[in-house]
């Protein structure tokens, strides 16, 4: 953990993002297209949002911080 | 059956790092409500001190004042200046302070939604995703175990 905790998050998501393109390059039947459809593309897109939102409110939090340290 | 291209090895890989990236991820959610939680308590702390300070300076300024008016003759008191200065910077650092815990308040708010609904992926989403993945290479495991007998 870094103390900048949409960092970490966006490292884990490039990390589990390179799990499933390695994953992927084993797999390439039916199945594995309506995983990607619907399990992995809902997760990414989820975790990217949350990660998006996390990484506002974090530089909110740190303006405040600074702003106020009087 | 439909054809079955997979490597039953690598998938077992990608569900053990769904794993690891379901409590991990939890842990990053968890950092960050602590933090938002860290930033509401220093503000707060920060507002209770100015406001102190603000009450502190205003009646040092009261005390300079009442001085002032006791000195009839004005020629030994220097003036108020520096304490009403005092108050007004008080007043000021209390104000951006409340200002920045609605600010922060606000964020915080517009966080909850993105916050709960990731929550809500890695407490009941994705085990099911998980959960699904292990019925898969189940199932792969069980086919090509019937292929492998067949002769």
């Amino acid at each position: 953990m870094t103390g900048r905790p949409h960092e970490d998050g966006e490292l884990l998501l490039r990390e589990i993002g390179a799990a499933w393109s390695k994953a992927q390059q084993d797999w390439h039947d039916d199945l594995s297209s309506q995983f990607d459809r619907a399990h992995w593309a809902p997760l990414a897109g989820e975790s990217r949002s949350y990660l998006r939102a996390l990484g506002e409110c974090m530089e909110l939090l740190a303006a405040a911080e600074r702003e106020t340290g009087y | 059956m439909a054809d079955i291209h997979a490597d039953i090895e690598a998938l077992k890989e990608f569900a053990d790092a769904l794993g690891r990236y379901r409590h991990a991820q939890r842990e990053v959610a968890e950092q960050g409500d602590y933090q938002v939680a860290a930033t509401r308590a220093s503000l707060e702390d920060k507002a209770s001190q100015w406001r102190s300070l603000l009450a502190r300076r205003k009646a040092e300024l009261a005390d300079c004042q009442r001085a002032a008016a006791m000195d009839t003759e004005g020629a030994g008191h220097g003036g108020c200046h520096a304490e009403a200065a005092a108050v007004r910077e008080a007043e000021e650092r209390l104000d951006s302070v409340r200002r920045w815990q609605q600010l922060v308040e606000e964020g915080a708010s517009a966080f909850l939604g993105p916050s709960s609904r990731f929550r809500s992926v890695l407490d009941v989403d994705l085990p099911r995703t998980e959960q699904h993945l292990l019925a898969i290479i189940g199932g792969l495991e069980a086919a090509r175990g019937v292929r492998g007998a067949r002769p």
